[in-house]
């Protein structure tokens, strides 16, 4: 259990790192897109690689976030019914959500996307426009990194939900904990 | 009967997610996971075809290199960035002093700021709860009914998912834009205008001035009708020194913002991004200005804008696979063929249409029923010959009522959790009941006539150049999608392209450069 207990913790670490990394993200966004907003319309200065910069910047913010995010339960479910459940009966819903839900569309993304980003690793895809960013197959492969992510928070919620069947709420990560004790918010 | 497994796939597709949604699992994940139950059936009986993903991959990174959408993370960065400046609590209580010695006062001064925090920081349970905070107590000390108090409060909340910048209205242009291209090709316009965040902002502008309209003439009815429901604010003198100073102090800013926020975009001198970050940086300017602006709020900004956007993205990532395997089933045809054979032609289509969304509003989040439906609802319509422009303020507003509407409605939550315990549950819902009759009302209207929505794009965007597009990830997405699946959906379309030619005739009156030209 202790062992079991250490692998969620860890798992959840890991996405609370990618989760800060993707927060920092939004402020690069909002900061490089004002100076491209600021440099092209009072100095006609525009560079097509600054302004794929931002676009990029969020598009991987999103997708690191997305794991830590699910860790957080911030994604959005309807919970008409689920606060009726008790709290092994939502664990219990957690594992089947992962096992058929989550895995099988994590493993559909991955077999979309082998063929699209080998591809483009083998040639190390610039950006289509001229002037764009030269490494567009590392913005590309962050559907590889989400899909690994999201994988890994997804075995981090079934070690969660077998931790609430044992009755070990003492070794859940500090993610979960709040919302065991309180109930769901709208 | 094998022809017609596909259809039978796609509505038992339709009401299988319905069912495990109840389960309480994140709805993007249930959305991609449903679908691809579906699909896999689907291919063992020889009816789905499952190289149809391969296009998940490109469409996914579209999504991520899209220009358009960075908007929502601005704006809502921006909103973040604004409500920890304190602006909402400074506005509310000016306003409610400067008003609040007229019969109903507090209540104007509700939806005012209410209207004036929809165009800044159009976060709808930040708005709720401040209010909630500081104008409910307010309202109950100066006696108001609470029923009025908290419906005024719930309603005006929700002005944000009209008004722009609103977020909903980003993603319904940026999934119109789409549609409706598909739309016109098909009918032989191959070079359609497009439709930009700024025509939707300019479209959604009147008609949240007529619900900011219609919200003031309930506060006067009720003023006159029942001036004990919400009686005037005795004040000292002290509240009323300095009172214009401090009133014109706490508007100067929002509205400036506003002005150069909003009237950049429309005046079509910067896109919605660029605005929107000029905004975001103008918010931080502004909370530096009133000395709020502490490393602990922009990282509370950073976060919260990274998490919320990242769950609106997944959703329409989840959907796009839903939406993938309905098309890949024939649904589109289906529903295409069900809307052009409406009773009322044209009108009981939209009808429907309003009707089914408003229902899916009750369990499903806003963005979850745009991205599920508008893209399977969007292109019959536009074919049928209503106005992209109108359906997408059309389904704003509609929308927005579904958080006001008992018993689900977001706001109604929100204003519950932070309400004095004196207010009952039924009161708050009972107040918000003439606020959805009134959201009715001006559906009917906007039905009636269109041009509210319609006139100022077409004004403002059809005699302006539009402006310089930028790079746009977006153009992936649509090949990958419109090649696989618009070849796809013809053989059973073609009922419903004959409609269109029917409907082409009706379409003149309200449906700017939406003719062939």
């Amino acid at each position: 259990m202790r062992l079991l207990a250490g692998a969620v913790a860890l798992i959840y670490g890991i996405n609370r790192c990618f989760g800060a990394i993707a927060a920092a993200l939004i402020l690069v966004s909002v900061l490089v897109c004002a100076f491209v907003a600021v440099a092209r319309y009072q100095f006609g200065f525009g560079r097509i690689w600054i302004q794929e910069i931002y676009v990029a910047a969020f598009g991987i913010s999103f997708m690191l976030v997305a794991a830590h995010a699910y860790a957080k339960n911030a994604h959005v479910r309807v919970d008409i019914f689920q606060k009726r459940f008790s709290r092994k009966g939502r664990a219990v819903i957690e594992i089947i959500g992962v096992l058929c839900f989550l895995l099988p569309w994590l493993a559909l993304i991955t077999w979309s996307s082998w063929n699209y980003v080998g591809n483009s690793w083998a040639i190390r895809e610039p950006s289509p426009w001229p002037g764009g960013l030269p490494a567009f197959y590392l913005i590309k492969s962050m559907l590889v990194v989400f899909t690994a992510l999201m994988a890994l928070q997804g075995l981090g919620k079934i070690g969660t939900a077998i931790l609430v069947l044992c009755g070990r709420d003492d070794l859940l990560p500090r993610e979960e904990e709040d919302l065991l004790h309180a109930e769901l918010q709208p | 009967m094998i022809d017609h497994l596909g259809e039978f796939m796609a509505v038992g597709l339709f009401f299988g997610i319905c069912t495990a949604l109840l389960m309480g699992y994140p709805v993007a994940f249930t959305l991609a996971g449903v679908s691809m139950m579906f699909a896999s059936l689907g291919w063992i009986l020889g009816i789905f075809d499952f190289t149809y993903f391969l296009a998940i991959a490109p469409r996914y990174f579209g999504t991520m290199m899209n220009e358009v959408l960075v908007a929502v993370p601005l704006f809502i960065f921006m909103g973040m960035i604004l409500e920890r400046s304190g602006i909402a609590e400074a506005l509310l209580t000016t306003m409610g002093q400067l008003f609040g010695q007229l019969r109903g006062g507090l209540g104007y001064s509700v939806v005012l700021v209410g209207a004036i925090l929809a165009a800044s920081t159009g976060v709808v349970g930040a708005t709720v709860v401040t209010m909630g905070l500081i104008s409910l107590p307010a309202m109950l000390r100066a006696n108001y009914d609470p029923k009025l108090a908290s419906g005024t409060i719930c309603a005006s909340a929700t002005l944000s998912q009209l008004i722009p910048p609103s977020t909903v209205i980003i993603f319904i242009a940026d999934i119109l834009q789409g549609v409706n291209q598909a739309a016109q090709n098909r009918m032989g316009n191959l070079a359609p205008d497009p439709v930009s965040v700024g025509d939707l902002f300019a479209g959604a502008l009147l008609p949240g001035a007529l619900l900011v309209g219609l919200y003031m003439l309930w506060m006067v009815f009720n003023a006159i009708t029942k001036p004990e429901s919400c009686p005037a604010l005795i004040m000292t003198a002290e509240e009323r020194a300095s009172l214009g100073r401090r009133a014109i102090l706490a508007m100067i800013f929002p509205l400036l913002l506003i002005l150069g926020v909003l009237g950049s975009i429309l005046a079509g001198i910067a896109t919605a991004t660029e605005s929107a970050s000029i905004g975001a940086v103008g918010a931080m300017i502004f909370a530096a200005m009133r000395g709020r602006l502490t490393f602990d709020v922009i990282r509370h900004a950073m976060v919260q804008t990274a998490t919320t956007t990242s769950m609106i993205f997944i959703i329409l990532l989840g959907a796009s696979v839903f939406s993938l395997v309905f098309r890949g089933f024939g649904g589109e045809a289906l529903v295409e063929d069900a809307l052009s054979a409406m009773p009322g032609g044209m009108v009981g289509a939209m009808v429907v249409t309003m009707l089914v969304m408003f229902l899916l509003g009750f369990f499903l989040d806003t963005f979850e029923i745009i991205f599920i439906m508008l893209p399977i609802f969007g292109p019959p319509l536009i074919i049928l010959g209503w106005d992209p422009i109108w359906i997408g303020v059309m389904i704003a507003i509609n929308l927005q009522t579904s958080f006001l509407t008992p018993p689900f409605g977001f706001t109604l939550f929100y204003l519950r959790s932070i309400a004095p315990k004196s207010i009952e549950t039924t009161e708050i819902w009972r107040g918000a009941i003439p606020y959805v009759g009134l959201q009715a009302a001006a559906l009917a209207i906007l039905f009636w006539q269109p041009s509210i929505a319609t006139w100022l794009p077409e004004k403002i965007y059809r005699s302006a150049p539009v402006a310089a597009t930028p790079t746009d990830g977006g153009g992936i997405e649509d090949e990958g999608f419109g090649g696989l699946f618009g070849d796809d959906a013809d053989p059973f379309g073609n009922g419903a392209s004959g409609e269109g030619d029917g409907g082409d005739a009706e379409r003149d009156p309200f449906a700017p450069g939406g003719g062939l030209q």
